[in-house]
């Protein structure tokens, strides 16, 4: 059972062959297994499992997959709040820091797909990534980089300023 | 007795020798002085009645050595005997001996133990054996006195004797492995299909026999499932033809009786199947697939009151005319029966895993799908059901693209889409944001190609079936699809082409209290945008705009126009509004125009709250509150006073987890409030420092900001919160303005 691979299939149908221990650390994956596991024990002990993710794409998966791969050899540090320090190298070793130093895309992709797979570290460590994108920037250029439009009235939004103004 | 004809060989003696066993056990069976002859001499007699029936007439020697057994004959055998008279003369022995029943050997008895003997009966002829009696228990009903209340499919309402010959059927089974579960099941339905006189009692009389099967061998539940599956559908069948026969209740005249009436018809859907039971106040709902509509008066208490009518009425009218009741109770008989199956299946998983019942279950339930192309409504809905229950990995989405592969091949394409639609529209699953939008990316494709681009157009005639499901989607899952650039670009391209109301809805389709929503959100999302067209085609005259800003309803559609939608998506728009009605884009306060990441890829606002938290959770508090400013939904999770401010106090303050605050009033607490006030106390007293250099602290108390210059006075202080920290667990509340005094 130790060597046993898992095929974990992108959206566009490409196929990834991943050892069984590496697939496990996504949950949705664990939860397959363990369903299939007790149910066709007799039948296919053998047989290769897939499991489809159709909503991740293969450039994603290949880096979800090399997380999850790392991660077998180096454990990350589980990251303390409220942070010590405002740069990732020095909240997380340095192989996971440079990891999420992807373009922006790629970071919410990956935020999507670890929370997809239910993969609990990469989502802390991707979600540090976006707490730290967040840091220093005004609320106009937040809407533009997260794609959004403010929704708030201007009460609201005077309100909201009030607050910050005492929170300074 | 019979012996002496046992030599000849010749066909014709054989069969009259099967003619003449037969005779003869019966005769033996049934025979009036039995009991006078003793138990042993009894018992040894059948047995020599039944080898001989067994040997002469039940088998045929092949040339292989192989015995072949007829099973037409041992059931002609069989149905001989005359088990009524056996069993009431069983009973009647049975009465004077209650206290002694279990040492009691009864002709029945022995029929039964003697079938089990060996030496008897081959081993090999068990299985036509079993498959005889199986078909005796399914139509040997002869009255009463064998199922008393058929109409109930618990095995207690069973007579003693069928009792016994399940029993004897699921002990041979335990005794001899080469009668497996697939083969029992088999014979049933070949027990069924060979009868033409399959009604409800024989249906329910399979029903409950599979499931004693099922509880008798867990292990096997997996194959006894199809079975039980089809025979819900069977029930589903004949339900159908008792609702076909009623009246179409029709949508423009919606009288009082009628709507009772259409209530009850629509009673059986997978919202009664999981035990929810909407009101019916909400008159738009009628016509939804998985919608229950019950009147107070029908739900689950009262089945048992129907049930009773139902007999009465039975009774009562020499002509069984279908009544309303009748199908409402059939519905709930169905549903009970899958419920105990679904609380028997979690028993199962418990044995064998969790999930592995229902996992299979989906794969049965796709099997008969792709086999069974007529019974496609009710099995979806057990799938739907299951679905929402059991919500197995991943099986969504197996369920849709078998949906969604049936859209082109099936007949009724409409119907295959109505249902994928529905079901996006039903399922929790697809609160989920990615869910849904994986999910409905085949749907857009589909719109596009066949609508916008007119591909194989002989294949949907009319673009409205599409519309209509849009327009459904549009009502119900507007909040999430508006997000969806892709929805949104389509649903623009299609309100140019398709300006008029008429196109969207498929007319008597939908009850006038849905079409009115539906025309609603069409129309607060901007999809056409002018009042008077739809008061020209009169479907609004009567309802004068109250409905239109209805306060009950929630505002998230109309903040989720076309308009605002495109325009937060940065898409350039084909569509450019057919009015300067302000209204259009009022919902909403897009304070700039904004210049869009053109690049794509996911928007991390795709993704739910939870992540959208988990980001939040590394921010500081002033980076929170200053976020608060960006957007309405980041305003939210920094108002979220359990889930952002709670944590930012117990990370940055600590809390005493003794502290009978958090127990009495955790969720009470404003955890926002108390953290800005503590905040601004520590701030104050932050460069304050005694003679020896020890910083001035507040007291750790939730809620207490009393001052400390010193180490001694903290200790005396905080002492006082332990002797009554009970008393005062009260007045400490937090909307007690907190004191605030230099000790």
């Amino acid at each position: 059972m130790e060597d046993a691979i898992v095929k974990l299939t992108s959206k566009e149908g490409e196929t990834f062959d991943v050892p069984r221990k590496v697939a496990m650390m996504s949950k949705l994956v664990k939860d397959t297994f363990s369903d299939d596991d007790d149910e066709d024990d007799e039948e296919d002990e053998t047989e290769v499992k897939e499991v489809p993710l159709p909503n991740v794409t293969a450039p994603v998966l290949k880096k979800v997959i090399e997380y999850c791969t790392h991660y077998q050899d180096e454990e990350m540090t589980p990251i303390q709040t409220p942070l010590k320090s405002g740069t990732l190298d020095e909240l997380v070793q340095a192989w996971y820091a440079n990891f999420v130093k992807v373009d922006r895309n790629m970071l919410f992709d990956l935020v999507a797909a670890a929370n997809f797979m239910d993969i609990k570290p990469l989502l802390d460590l991707t979600c540090l990534a976006v707490s730290i994108l967040i840091k220093g920037k005004s609320a106009q250029e937040l809407r533009q980089m997260f794609n959004i439009s403010a929704e708030l009235s201007p009460e609201e939004q005077a309100e909201a300023q009030r607050e910050n103004a005492v929170a300074e | 007795m019979a012996q002496n004809t046992m030599e000849s060989d010749s066909e014709q003696e054989r069969r009259n020798r099967t003619q003449l066993s037969a005779h003869l056990l019966s005769s033996l069976l049934t025979n009036h002085t039995f009991d006078e002859i003793p138990l042993v001499a009894f018992q040894s007699e059948v047995c020599k009645t039944l080898s001989q029936i067994v040997v002469a007439c039940t088998t045929t020697p092949s040339l292989n050595g192989v015995q072949s057994i007829s099973f037409a004959r041992l059931d002609e055998c069989l149905q001989r005997v005359d088990w009524k008279t056996i069993i009431e003369q069983r009973d009647a022995r049975l009465r004077p001996h209650k206290q002694s029943t279990m040492n009691l050997t009864t002709p029945c008895d022995v029929l039964l133990s003697s079938l089990k003997d060996t030496t008897v009966w081959p081993p090999a002829c068990n299985g036509c054996l079993v498959k005889v009696l199986l078909n005796h228990l399914l139509f040997h009903r002869s009255g009463n006195s064998i199922i008393k209340r058929s109409t109930r499919c618990g095995r207690l309402d069973w007579s003693p004797s069928h009792s016994n010959l399940l029993d004897f059927v699921i002990e041979m089974m335990q005794v001899q492995p080469s009668l497996d579960a697939n083969q029992v099941t088999s014979w049933i339905r070949s027990n069924l299909n060979e009868s033409n006189k399959t009604d409800t009692e024989t249906i329910n009389v399979a029903i409950s026999i599979v499931k004693e099967l099922i509880r008798s061998f867990p292990f096997k539940a997996i194959v006894f499932l199809p079975l039980f599956l089809d025979m819900l559908c069977v029930t589903e069948a004949l339900l159908n033809k008792l609702r076909s026969a009623l009246p179409r209740v029709s949508n423009s005249e919606i009288g009082k009786p009628q709507v009772k009436r259409s209530r009850l018809v629509h009673g059986t859907n997978v919202a009664v199947l999981h035990g929810e039971s909407s009101d019916c106040e909400e008159d738009a709902y009628h016509n939804r697939l998985f919608v229950q509509h019950s009147n107070a008066h029908k739900n689950s208490q009262s089945l048992g009151a129907d049930r009773k009518k139902i007999l009465q009425a039975n009774t009562q009218s020499s002509t069984r005319t279908v009544t309303y009741e009748q199908i409402a109770f059939l519905s709930a008989l169905r549903t009970k029966c899958l419920k105990a199956f679904l609380a028997s299946s979690n028993d199962c998983a418990s044995t064998s895993g969790v999930g592995a019942v229902n996992q299979s279950l989906f794969r049965i339930i796709f099997n008969l799908l792709e086999s069974q192309p007529g019974s496609e409504t009710i099995l979806v809905r057990f799938a739907a059901l299951l679905l929402i229950n059991a919500n197995p990995p991943l099986a969504y989405q197996k369920l849709l693209d078998m949906l969604w592969s049936r859209v082109d091949e099936a007949n009724d394409p409409c119907a295959c889409l109505s249902f994928y639609v529905e079901l996006l529209i039903e399922s929790s699953i697809f609160d989920d944001r990615t869910a849904l939008t994986t999910a409905i990316q085949p749907l857009l494709d589909l719109v596009k190609r066949r609508i916008l681009n007119r591909e194989d157009q002989a294949l949907w005639p009319n673009a409205q079936v599409a519309l209509h499901c849009l327009a459904c989607l549009l009502t119900y899952r507007g909040t999430m699809l508006m997000q969806l650039p892709e929805f949104l670009f389509l649903l623009a391209q299609l309100s140019n082409e398709y300006p008029s109301p008429k196109q969207w809805l498929l007319v008597n389709t939908v009850s006038a209290p849905e079409e009115l929503k539906l025309l609603t959100s069409l129309r607060e999302s901007g999809v056409f945008g002018i009042e008077n067209e739809l008061e020209e085609d009169g479907i609004l005259k009567d309802c004068s705009g109250s409905w239109f800003y209805d306060p009950h309803r929630s505002s998230t559609i109309r903040t989720c126009s076309l308009f605002t939608g495109l325009a937060s998506s940065g898409l350039s728009s084909p569509w450019s509004p057919t009015n300067s009605d302000p209204k259009l884009s009022c919902g909403s306060q897009v304070d700039q125009p904004l210049h869009p990441d053109t690049k794509g890829g996911i928007a991390l606002h795709d993704l739910g709250d939870d992540v959208l938290r988990e980001v939040f959770s590394f921010l500081g508090f002033k980076r929170i509150v200053f976020n608060r400013q960006v957007c309405k939904r980041w305003k939210c999770i920094g108002d979220d006073e359990f889930n952002t401010w709670k944590p930012l106090y117990v990370g940055r303050f600590g809390v005493d987890l003794e502290d009978p605050l958090l127990s009495s009033a955790a969720c009470t607490l404003s955890w926002k409030q108390l953290f800005m006030e503590r905040w601004m106390a520590e701030k104050e007293i932050r460069y304050k420092r005694d003679k020896n250099g020890w910083r001035w602290r507040l007291c750790t108390r939730i809620g207490c900001l009393t001052v400390h210059s010193s180490p001694s006075r903290l200790l005396k202080h905080q002492s006082t919160h332990k002797i009554t920290s009970k008393e005062r667990k009260r007045a400490r509340r937090l909307d007690a303005t907190p004191t605030k005094s230099v000790a």
